[in-house]
C-alpha cells in the first residue's frame, strides 16, 4: 500500500510506515541521543521544590518559564511555591521540620541565611559564586563559604522630585542640613497638618524601618560594634554621631506626613507616587511603581545617597539571592541553580528591571540586559546606582550587616527592632537624644 | 451493656483526639519554654526556669499585660453595654425589625483582616475617608497611631464594631426566654421601665451575660490579629499585649523559649482569672437565677 511522504515520493513502507532501514536508523539515533544526554537519564523523575519570595507577576512568570524549559530539557520538575517575604522563613522551617524541606529558596534577609547555616541545613555555593566578579560586599562569606547566590542590591536611595526642586530653586543636598532645608522648603501645610510631606522616613517597629531609616546615621559614621564585637553605639564619636542623627530626625519628622508609625514598604512608595511627599526612601522598585501608576512622575524623579552633617554619603541596603538546602536532592538542586544562573539569570533580573539592581558586575555589560527598554529609559538612574557601589567613599551599611564581619549578632539587633525603637523614643517618647542612644546601646548589650 | 461500651469508646476516642489536637501543641509550647532555641530548626538547649525568670523581670512583659487588660476591659464594657442596649431595641416590635436584626449582626461576619483594612482606609491620616470628611468642615485629623491612648482607643473601637453583634445575638436570644408575664405583673404593680429592667431583665439575662463576658474576656485578652493588623504593638509598645509579645519574641526575634514562656504565663494568668470569675459568678447558679 502506497503512502504519501513529504517531498512527493511514494514510500513502500509497511503498515506503520517504517522500512527495516528506517527502523534501524531511528533506533541508532535514539540510542545515540540517550548516550549523549546522561543528565536526562540521571535526573528524570526528580522533583525539586523552590520557595520563591519574589511575588510580582513578572518574576513568577520568569521563574515558571525557566522551570518549564528545564523540565522539557532535563525531565526534572521544579515546583515553585511563591510566598511573600514575611513569613517565608517560618514556611521554610516548617517544611524542614515537617520532613519535606524545600530544595531552593530565595532569601532577602541575611538573618535568615545565617539561621539556616547555624542549623546546618544549607549547602555552600562558594564554587558557583566565585566564578564571577561581584559588587562591593555582595558576595559575602560566612565561616569561609558563600551560602547564597546574590542577584540584587536593594540600596535604599533618597528619591526627590526634580520638578519641585526646579520650581523652588533647590539643589541636590550635599549635607544633612541642606537636606533638612530642602524638606522644609517642600513641606505644604494646612494649619498644623502636613498636607505634602517634605520627606518620609519610616518609624514603625518593622523591617522596613530597619532597612530604610538609617542611611543618614551611617553617613554620620556611626558604628554599632567595634572590631571585637563590643557594643560601641553609646561611646565617643559614635554616640555623638547618633545624637546628631536623632536631632536631625526629630527636625525632619516635623516635615513628614502623619502616620509614620505605621508606614511600611508599600506606603514608602505610595506616598511619593501620589505626591504626598517630596522625598522618599526606596530601592529601584519605586521606579517600576512610578512607571506603573504615575508615568508622568517617572520622568521627574532623581536619586541621591543619604548625606551626613559633614557631607559624607551613605546608603543602607539589603541583598536578595538564592539558597540551596541540604536535602537528598541537593545535587540536582545545585545543577538546576547553575543552569538557571547560566541561562535565565538575565531574564530573572529583567522581571523586576530596576529593583533587581545587579550585584554581578558582568551583567552591566550584558547586551540583552542593557537593551531592555526600561533599563534604557532609566539608564542614568541605573548608572548612578552603580556608581554608589563602585565608589568606596560612599558608605554602604545596614543594621543587620553592622560590625566587623557578617554575623548573627547585628541580625538580632535588626529582628528585635532596637533601632526603630530608638527613633520612636526620640520623636514619640520625647526623650533626649543622649537617653535614646544609651537605651539603645543597653538593649543591644542585653541581646548579645 | 453494648451501648455503654460504645459510649465509653466514643468518650475515650474524643479525649484522645482532643489530647492530640489541643494537648499536644500546648504541652510542646510549655516544653519549649524550658529550652533556649534560636530557631525552629536549631538544637534545643535546656535552661530550666531561666526564660520565666527573664520574662518576669522584663518590664515589657508587665506593660503588655497591663495593655491587654486595659484593652480587654474597655472593649468588653462597651460591647456589653452597647450589645444589651441594641438587643433591647431589637427585641421590640417595629416595622422592618427582621431586616434591622440581620443588618445589626453583619459586622460579625466580616473577617478580621477585612475589618482592619476598612478601619485603616477610614482612619488613614493621609488618604482616609474620615480625613476627607473632616477636611470638608475645615477640621484636621490627628495621627491616631502616634499616641498610645488613641492607638488603644482605635483597637477598642474596631473590636466593638466587630464583636458587639455577638453580644446582641446572645442577649436577644436571652431576652426571648424571659416570660412576658413578669413584665405585665411588674407594670400592674407600678414598676417603671428602669425597675423592670433592673429587677426582671438583668436577672433574666444573668446566665447569658456571665457566659458572654467570660467568652469575650478570653477572646479579647488573647486577641492577636486585630492588634497586629492595626498597630503591630506600637507606638512604643503602647499596644503590645501578651499574644503580640509572644509572637514578636518567637517569630521576629526567634527567641522561641522566651516566646513560649510569655505564652505559658499568659495562659496561666488567663486560667487563674477565669477560675476566680467562675467562682464569683457560677454559671449553674446564674442559670437557676440564684
Amino acid at each position: 500500500m502506497g503512502m504519501y511522504v513529504p517531498g512527493g515520493k511514494m514510500s513502500t513502507a509497511g503498515l506503520l510506515g517504517l522500512t527495516r532501514r528506517h527502523f534501524l536508523k531511528t533506533s541508532a539515533a535514539v540510542i545515540g541521543a540517550s548516550l549523549a544526554a546522561p543528565a536526562v537519564h540521571a535526573q528524570s523523575g526528580v522533583t525539586l521544590r523552590f520557595l520563591n519570595n519574589e511575588t510580582s507577576a513578572a518574576s513568577q512568570a520568569a521563574l515558571r518559564k525557566a522551570c518549564d524549559e528545564y523540565k522539557a530539557k532535563f525531565g526534572v520538575t521544579v515546583i515553585v511555591d511563591s510566598s511573600p517575604i514575611s513569613g517565608s522563613m517560618e514556611k521554610a522551617m516548617a517544611a524542614i521540620n515537617g520532613g519535606q524541606p524545600y530544595d531552593i529558596m530565595t532569601s532577602s534577609f541575611i538573618a535568615t541565611v545565617l539561621e539556616f547555616v547555624h542549623a546546618g541545613v544549607l549547602v555552600p555555593l562558594t564554587d558557583m559564586v566565585k566564578k564571577y566578579e561581584w559588587g562591593r560586599g555582595a558576595a559575602w562569606d560566612y565561616k569561609g563559604e558563600n551560602w547564597y547566590y546574590p542577584f540584587d542590591y536593594n540600596l535604599v536611595m533618597n528619591y526627590y522630585r526634580k520638578d519641585l526642586y526646579a520650581k523652588n530653586g533647590l539643589k541636590v543636598p550635599e549635607t544633612l542640613d541642606q537636606f533638612m532645608e530642602n524638606c522644609r522648603a517642600l513641606t505644604v501645610r494646612n494649619g498644623s497638618n502636613v498636607e505634602v510631606g517634605g520627606c518620609v522616613i519610616p518609624l514603625a517597629s518593622d523591617s522596613a524601618t530597619n532597612w530604610a531609616a538609617f542611611g543618614n546615621m551611617f553617613a554620620e559614621g556611626v558604628e554599632l560594634f567595634d572590631n571585637n564585637w563590643n557594643v560601641v553605639l553609646d561611646q565617643s564619636t559614635n554616640a555623638e554621631g547618633a545624637k546628631r542623627f536623632l536631632d536631625a530626625y526629630a527636625e525632619l519628622y516635623k516635615t513628614m506626613p502623619p502616620g509614620m508609625n505605621t508606614v511600611s514598604f508599600a506606603q514608602l512608595m505610595s506616598l511619593f507616587a501620589t505626591g504626598k511627599s517630596a522625598h522618599t526612601l526606596y530601592s529601584g522598585r519605586l521606579v517600576e511603581a512610578l512607571e506603573a501608576t504615575n508615568p508622568a512622575l517617572a520622568d521627574q524623579y532623581g536619586i541621591f545617597a543619604s548625606p551626613g552633617s559633614s557631607g559624607k554619603k551613605a546608603l543602607s541596603y539589603a541583598f536578595d539571592g538564592f539558597c540551596v538546602f541540604k536535602t537528598k536532592q541537593s545535587e540536582a538542586a545545585l545543577k538546576f541553580l547553575q543552569w538557571f544562573v547560566d541561562e535565565h539569570y538575565v531574564d530573572w533580573l529583567l522581571s523586576a528591571w530596576m529593583n533587581n539592581h545587579p550585584a554581578r558586575m558582568d551583567i552591566y555589560e550584558d547586551k540583552r540586559w542593557k537593551s531592555h527598554p526600561m533599563i534604557q529609559k532609566h539608564w542614568d538612574t541605573m548608572m548612578t546606582m552603580k556608581s554608589f557601589i563602585d565608589n568606596d567613599d560612599i558608605v554602604i551599611r545596614a543594621i543587620d550587616t553592622s560590625g566587623p564581619s557578617i554575623d548573627i549578632r547585628p541580625c538580632t539587633v535588626f529582628n528585635a527592632n532596637v533601632m526603630p525603637e530608638m527613633l520612636q523614643q526620640k520623636v514619640l517618647g520625647k526623650a533626649s537624644s543622649t537617653d535614646c542612644v544609651k537605651a539603645a546601646a543597653q538593649r543591644i548589650r542585653s541581646l548579645m | 451493656m453494648v451501648q455503654d461500651r460504645r459510649v465509653v469508646a466514643l468518650f475515650i476516642g474524643s479525649i484522645l483526639l482532643l489530647g492530640v489536637i489541643i494537648g499536644g501543641p500546648l504541652v510542646y509550647a510549655i516544653m519549649l519554654s524550658f529550652y533556649s532555641a534560636k530557631s525552629f530548626v536549631g538544637e534545643l538547649q535546656w535552661v530550666g526556669l531561666a526564660n520565666y525568670a527573664k520574662t518576669i523581670q522584663d518590664p515589657l512583659f508587665w506593660q503588655a499585660f497591663a495593655n491587654g487588660l486595659m484593652i480587654a476591659l474597655a472593649a468588653i464594657f462597651l460591647q456589653v453595654v452597647l450589645g444589651v442596649g441594641i438587643a433591647l431595641v431589637l427585641n421590640r416590635r417595629f416595622f422592618g425589625q427582621s431586616v434591622v436584626r440581620a443588618v445589626s449582626i453583619l459586622p460579625y461576619f466580616l473577617p478580621t483582616v477585612v475589618a482592619c483594612l476598612i478601619a485603616q482606609w477610614i482612619l488613614d491620616p493621609n488618604y482616609g475617608l474620615l480625613k476627607s470628611i473632616l477636611a470638608s468642615f475645615g477640621i484636621g485629623i490627628a495621627d491616631w497611631s502616634a499616641q498610645g491612648v488613641t492607638a488603644r482607643g482605635t483597637i477598642v473601637l474596631v473590636s466593638v464594631w466587630l464583636w458587639t453583634p455577638f453580644v446582641i445575638t446572645c442577649v436577644l436570644a436571652g431576652l426571648q426566654t424571659i416570660p412576658t408575664q413578669l413584665y405585665e405583673a411588674a407594670r400592674v404593680d407600678g414598676a417603671g421601665a428602669w425597675r423592670q429592667f433592673w429587677h426582671i431583665t438583668v436577672p433574666g439575662l444573668r446566665s447569658v451575660l456571665v457566659v458572654v463576658i467570660l467568652l469575650r474576656g478570653i477572646w479579647m485578652f488573647n486577641k492577636f490579629d486585630l492588634i497586629w493588623l492595626l498597630t503591630k504593638g506600637g507606638p512604643l509598645n503602647q499596644t503590645e499585649t501578651l499574644p503580640t509579645l509572644a509572637y514578636r519574641k518567637s517569630f521576629l526575634e526567634f527567641n522561641l523559649g522566651g516566646g513560649a514562656a510569655v505564652a505559658t504565663l499568659s495562659f496561666l494568668i488567663l486560667a487563674g482569672v477565669m477560675l476566680i470569675y467562675l467562682r464569683l459568678f457560677p454559671i449553674d447558679d446564674a442559670k437557676q437565677g440564684r
